[in-house]
């Protein structure tokens, strides 16, 4: 049997899982620009340790062990005064390990559906154009507290409209 | 502070318009408090899937071509960093330019990480392979969970309770318990071989050179790959022993019975009572119970017609009431706490279908449940069944009320509701959306394997099904 090229299987592997490992970091990390650099030094940690990588076991979880280093070396090398403190992280990345997402994210799809199109167009503009909110507040008009307060509203509705669902959802 | 409080600081927290005063206090209540860290994983999820691809395409990472690219970068690079290790000479400078040249045209944040790790090689990852060979269950694995979903309780050999498993974890060696009418987990032995357990089932598994299962209660399936020889899959269920070699089957097993039905090979049946043997062979059944015969019979074609038979036997989940003068029998729901919050209780019954009474029960596009039960106030009830395909292997499950919005059942005068549901409302439940490409799309043509019904009312809803029937208006048997 022809065996697999390693630099295949590790590319096939990372373009599978990136998603997810950026989102890993980004619960720790959200400032977004911050998670991708912390992204790409795990990128090249896996690389470099892929060798060793047992392909009966699955990768993602392999991987998260090393963004749980690189974020932690992270934070560790920026010591910015508006960070949370390494004992709060290490304890929020061990309750991460027992966080089930999928039905939350599931339900997320969902939710989104529900918002209002105002809603939705400053979302997208934030998250998936990646305008920042000085931005957003010159094309829109609203300051921009009142855009961060309408973030943090949208967000909140979401989860308690995932809270709800899940909370009818599941035996 | 109160919640609303705390989700206003981890939402300026996510934004990064924290203030210092902020980030300490919210330090201080993560480190302390377990809700809170909860309320900020949640919150702090929805910040992550929005930013990575929620609203549509992703955006955080990287494309593709870019990923492809950037993997052979870093191949290239290692490749030219072992090549100078072994001549023992430190980096050129020129070499690092190169690179950073190089990267930044694909991704310009490549760079810093890339030559960070270029010049600290060894730098935390002596840390990471202690994570990655670190083993917290046992030592030697015999087997891997393939999938799950629904509650389970997974008691390792040494007594290790754990509720919290995932697909992927590797164990040597337990018992596996679903404790609820929806449950399903699926284990593959180091040799390919699958088991399978659903509903609320209880399996122990061993594997020292001969893999040795006990059902205790509930319904089983297999798919096993030829065994050594001299050392055939046993399988104890309170009756009997069953003796694999290589085969697929499904058994269901109480305290009083044993049904097996084989798809494929042979399988060897041994009533403990008497220990008389029979061999299985392929599309036949056995039902070992008591004393009477132990005779083959062939697995009859499939029905569409099913009527649930409370009044005869209990369901799997839930309080039995037995018929008495003044009522019909009844399956009543029991409450079930909510594994990932305790502050939810569910009021929940389940009713399996008995491969003992007959041939397999297919649920067609046109089939309908007519339900009939007690209530003691008006309330939505969620409706769910699992199925199979017809050699047993778990193939979905499906809930009624996922798709449209479930109107809310009202009892009449005297606590009784009639409802019929129709299979094409049933939508994939989102416990298995995970597995959703192995899983059938929709129930129709498999074989209906339990039903279960709950309601979240905050209060006792006095759910009680008397009976349930299966017609399927287009297929009724001749």
């Amino acid at each position: 049997m022809e065996a697999i090229d390693p630099h295949e299987q590790f590319t096939r592997l990372l373009i599978e899982h990136e998603p997810e490992l950026l989102r890993f970091i980004l619960v720790t990390v959200p400032n977004r620009a911050d998670a991708r650099d912390i992204l790409q030094e795990c990128s090249v940690a896996l690389w470099r340790r892929f060798p060793d990588y047992d392909p009966e076991r699955p990768f993602v979880a392999w991987a998260y062990g090393f963004a749980r280093l690189e974020v932690r070396r992270f934070l560790r090398k920026s010591q910015r005064r508006t960070q949370l403190t390494e004992r709060a992280i290490d304890l929020l990345i061990q309750a991460q390990q027992q966080h089930e997402s999928d039905e939350r994210d599931h339900h997320l799809e969902h939710c989104l559906k529900t918002l209002a199109e105002h809603q939705r167009k400053l979302l997208t503009g934030y998250y998936h154009e990646g305008h920042s909110v000085k931005e957003l507040s010159e094309q829109n008009g609203p300051t921009i507290e009142a855009i961060y307060k309408s973030l943090q509203r949208i967000r909140g509705a979401l989860y308690r409209c995932i809270e709800t669902r899940m909370r009818g959802a599941k035996i | 502070m109160n919640q609303l409080d705390w989700e206003f600081v981890i939402g300026r927290y996510l934004d990064g318009i924290a203030t210092t005063e902020e980030v300490v206090a919210l330090s201080a209540k993560l480190e302390s408090d377990e809700h809170a860290r909860l309320l900020y994983l949640r919150l702090a999820g929805i910040h992550a899937k929005l930013a990575t691809g929620a609203l549509s395409e992703p955006t955080g990472g990287e494309t593709e071509d870019q990923l492809r690219d950037l993997v052979a970068q870093l191949e290239s690079s290692v490749k030219e960093r072992n090549a100078l290790a072994r001549n023992d000479q430190r980096w050129p400078k020129s070499t690092v330019q190169r690179l950073l040249a190089v990267a930044a045209g694909i991704i310009a944040v490549l760079s810093a990480g890339l030559v960070y790790q270029l010049i600290f090689p060894g730098q935390g990852i002596q840390e990471a392979s202690n994570i990655v060979t670190h083993r917290s269950i046992a030592d030697a694995p015999i087997a891997r969970i393939t999938g799950l979903s629904g509650s389970l309780i997974w008691t390792g050999d040494r007594g290790q309770i754990v509720r919290d498993i995932k697909v992927g974890r590797e164990l040597a060696g337990g018992t596996i318990e679903g404790v609820a009418p929806d449950s399903w987990f699926e284990l593959q032995f180091n040799d390919g071989s699958t088991v399978m357990i659903s509903g609320t089932s209880m399996l122990t598994f061993a594997d020292t050179g001969q893999k040795t299962l006990r059902l205790r209660e509930g319904t089983f399936s297999a798919n096993v790959v030829p065994q050594p020889n001299g050392k055939p899959m046993l399988v104890h269920t309170p009756s009997t022993v069953l003796e694999v070699l290589g085969t697929q089957f499904d058994v269901e097993a109480n305290m009083a019975s044993t049904v097996l039905n084989v798809t494929e090979g042979t399988v060897r049946v041994r009533r403990l009572s008497d220990g008389r043997e029979v061999d299985v062979p392929a599309k036949h059944r056995v039902i070992a119970e008591g004393g009477g015969d132990l005779t083959l019979q062939p697995v009859s074609e499939s029905v569409t017609h099913w009527k649930s038979q409370i009044s005869h036997r209990p369901g799997n989940y839930g309080k039995w009431l037995p018929a008495s003068q003044k009522r019909a029998a009844a399956q009543k729901a029991i409450p079930f706490v909510v594994r990932d919050d305790p502050s939810v209780t569910l009021y929940l019954l389940g009713i399996s279908v008995s491969r003992n009474d007959g041939p397999p029960v297919v649920v067609k596009s046109d089939s309908l449940f007519v339900v009939h039960g007690r209530l003691d106030k008006p309330a939505k009830i969620h409706f769910g069944i699992s199925v199979s395909d017809v050699n047993g292997e778990f193939a979905g499950k499906f809930r009624l009320d996922l798709k449209s919005e479930q109107p809310i059942s009202k009892p009449d005068a005297d606590g009784s509701f009639d409802v019929v549901y129709r299979l094409s409302d049933f939508t994939l439940d989102p416990s298995v959306s995970n597995r959703k490409e192995e899983l059938a799309v929709s129930p129709d043509d498999l074989v209906l394997n339990c039903l279960w019904a709950f309601t979240h009312t905050g209060s006792p809803s006095g759910l009680e099904i008397n009976d349930v029937e299966l017609i399927s208006p287009n297929n009724e048997e001749k």
